[in-house]
């Protein structure tokens, strides 16, 4: 009888142990490696990452450097309708300077570009080729950076064909 | 159980000798002879003082007997064939037929001899006997010396062990004699067992009553001790020198062939049976590897991933600052590509006009143009000839894609023309 009962306990005590084994260790060990591979290559990851970390800083100390030189030429009107006012002026300045008359002048919709807004206007009028020539090599030197969207040059009378009719729309740019 | 001491007790002499066991393997390491009185007295004092000496001089683990035949009684019966602790207790009273004496004050043992003839499933013994009166007084002797009895042999039995296997045959087939001090023990031999077993005086004939067995039991005569040449040369015989002594204890030692060990229960040792515990302890050893196994590699891959996390938190402060940089470098590229685009784009329209001006034959000019920052240009005006202009246009790498954009028309001489292209390198 007590015999019988040490037996019990033997094989219940093999039981448990491989029971454990099977459902408690086997599962927990195979968590641990799933952990460690995922673990491992994070490492790997930021490792790498660190390794290169000197390269990214200077490059992107250089590349800051170069965006504010670039940033100072935007226009720094903060809202798209004062930033629309401001290439007006401009446009309107160049133009007036090399002398071409603007009859139409109209404000579009600002087009956002990631964290810039393209704020294009739209010029209708007349002059010869010499004032176009002059007004497009100021609207290129400008200070600000400005962008030809479109220009149509056309001969709207041809018994006066230094008088030209032109379409132009110019875009400046702003940080949102 | 490293010293053992065996001892043959003859009528005239004590033949003692001190062997090294060592995992069964047995080393010879000094033997001595004794003559021994022969008043029982006397011969009991002569064996103490010999023991002592022994006991004294080398301290060994326990003591062997040997006795010769002239101590037992021995006959040959059958018996049903079973197990030998069942057939030892059968013994105890088939014996009684035998024996002068109540059963009690014998110590027996037997020998398988072979298959019996009365029945098919009988066996065949021999079977010897000593009176425990003659062991008590040995055994009180050995006692007295301080040694501890580890068996009590037969050394005929012992001695013809010994010869089986120096012989160097498979089996022993013949006559064996052994020369006692005042006797010739003889047994006849068949499949190396003893048949038939008998003392002879020395002063009767032994070549008649060799010549008598050799009928029955015909092979080789092997004789250990004296014996004369006259008398063994009339046979095919084999002469073995062995050290009794020596024989008893390793014969004890080594578990023989032909067993016989005639120590009275109160005097074995028992032996603790280790089986279950070696059992039982490698189950639980194997268990435990299971366990171990299991548990060591779970908490190898544990340290290991403690290790790894502990790296992990150190590096990913300074990682997480230099992804954050990475993040801001990556969103600063997006920026300056919208900038160095709208950059690229912004003088598309004044280099195509720079361009034209350049292409243009003299003879054509333009009476509309329109350009767009994808690179689009549309032309219309007159040229003297319009082929020229095209042909023109194309050699240019400024332009792409070069088509009519209406039919042309010609009047006066001049061809009126509308195109459109694309901008491409500059």
């Amino acid at each position: 009888m007590k015999r019988n009962r040490y037996i019990i306990l033997v094989l219940f005590f093999v039981c448990s142990v491989y029971l454990f084994e099977l459902y408690v260790l086997s599962p927990a060990t195979e968590n641990n490696r799933e952990s460690l591979d995922k673990k491992y290559k994070t490492l790997q990851q930021y490792e790498y990452v660190i390794s290169g970390s000197g390269t990214i800083e200077d490059e992107l100390k250089v590349l800051i450097a170069g965006m504010k030189n670039i940033e100072k030429r935007l226009i720094a009107e903060k809202s798209d309708f004062l930033a629309s006012a401001r290439v007006q002026r401009e446009i309107s300045g160049l133009a007036g300077k090399a002398g071409l008359n603007i009859a139409v002048t109209r404000p579009l919709n600002a087009v956002k570009l990631n964290d810039y807004s393209a704020i294009p206007v739209y010029f209708e009028g007349n002059g010869n080729i010499k004032q176009v020539s002059e007004f497009l090599k100021s609207v290129e030197a400008n200070p600000l950076i400005l962008k030809i969207d479109k220009l149509s040059l056309n001969i709207t009378n041809m018994q006066k064909p230094d008088e030209l009719r032109f379409k132009i729309q110019i875009s400046g740019l702003s940080r949102i | 159980m490293p010293k053992i001491l065996g001892v043959n007790i003859d009528s005239g002499s004590l033949h003692a000798s001190l062997i090294d066991s060592t995992f069964r393997s047995v080393k010879h390491m000094k033997s001595e002879r004794l003559g021994l009185p022969e008043n029982r007295d006397e011969r009991n004092t002569a064996m103490l003082a010999a023991l002592m000496k022994w006991q004294k001089e080398y301290m060994p683990a326990g003591v062997v007997f040997g006795l010769p035949l002239q101590y037992f009684s021995w006959r040959t019966i059958e018996m049903p064939a079973m197990k030998r602790v069942d057939m030892t207790r059968a013994l105890f009273f088939e014996l009684e037929k035998y024996l002068p004496l109540p059963m009690d004050e014998y110590i027996y043992d037997f020998l398988p001899t072979g298959r019996g003839v009365t029945a098919p499933n009988m066996l065949k013994l021999m079977v010897f006997s000593i009176k425990k009166e003659l062991l008590n007084g040995l055994l009180k002797i050995a006692k007295d010396a301080g040694m501890e009895i580890l068996s009590v042999r037969c050394s005929t039995t012992d001695i013809l062990c010994g010869v089986m296997d120096i012989a160097g045959e498979k089996k022993l087939e013949g006559i064996f004699v052994n020369s006692t001090d005042d006797a010739y023990e003889i047994a006849g031999l068949h499949d190396s067992r003893p048949l038939y077993i008998k003392r002879v005086p020395k002063t009767a004939d032994l070549k008649d009553e060799l010549e008598t067995l050799a009928i029955n039991y015909p092979g080789q005569l092997y004789v250990t001790g004296q014996v004369e040449q006259s008398v063994t040369g009339k046979f095919n015989s084999r002469k073995f020198q062995i050290l009794a002594p020596d024989l008893l204890a390793s014969s004890f030692v080594k578990k023989t062939y032909l067993n016989l060990n005639f120590l009275p229960e109160e005097f074995i040792k028992q032996k603790k049976d280790y089986y279950p515990y070696i059992i039982g302890g490698l189950a639980a050893a194997a268990i435990l590897v299971f366990i171990l196994t299991g548990v060591t590699a779970w908490y190898k891959d544990r340290r290991a991933l403690e290790e790894l996390e502990a790296k992990l938190s150190k590096l990913k402060n300074r990682a997480s600052g230099v992804i954050e940089v990475r993040k801001k470098f990556e969103l600063l590229q997006n920026d300056r590509s919208v900038l160095s685009d709208f950059r690229n784009k912004s003088n598309i329209s004044v280099r195509a006009l720079n361009e034209l001006s350049k292409i243009l034959p003299k003879d054509a000019w333009l009476i509309s143009i329109s350009i767009d920052d994808k690179g689009k240009v549309e032309l219309e005006g007159f040229a003297a000839r319009t082929a020229e202009l095209v042909v023109a246009l194309e050699k240019s790498k400024a332009f792409n894609n070069i088509s009519f954009s209406a039919p042309i028309t010609a009047r006066n001489g001049e061809e009126r023309f509308a195109l459109k292209m694309e901008v491409g390198e500059f």
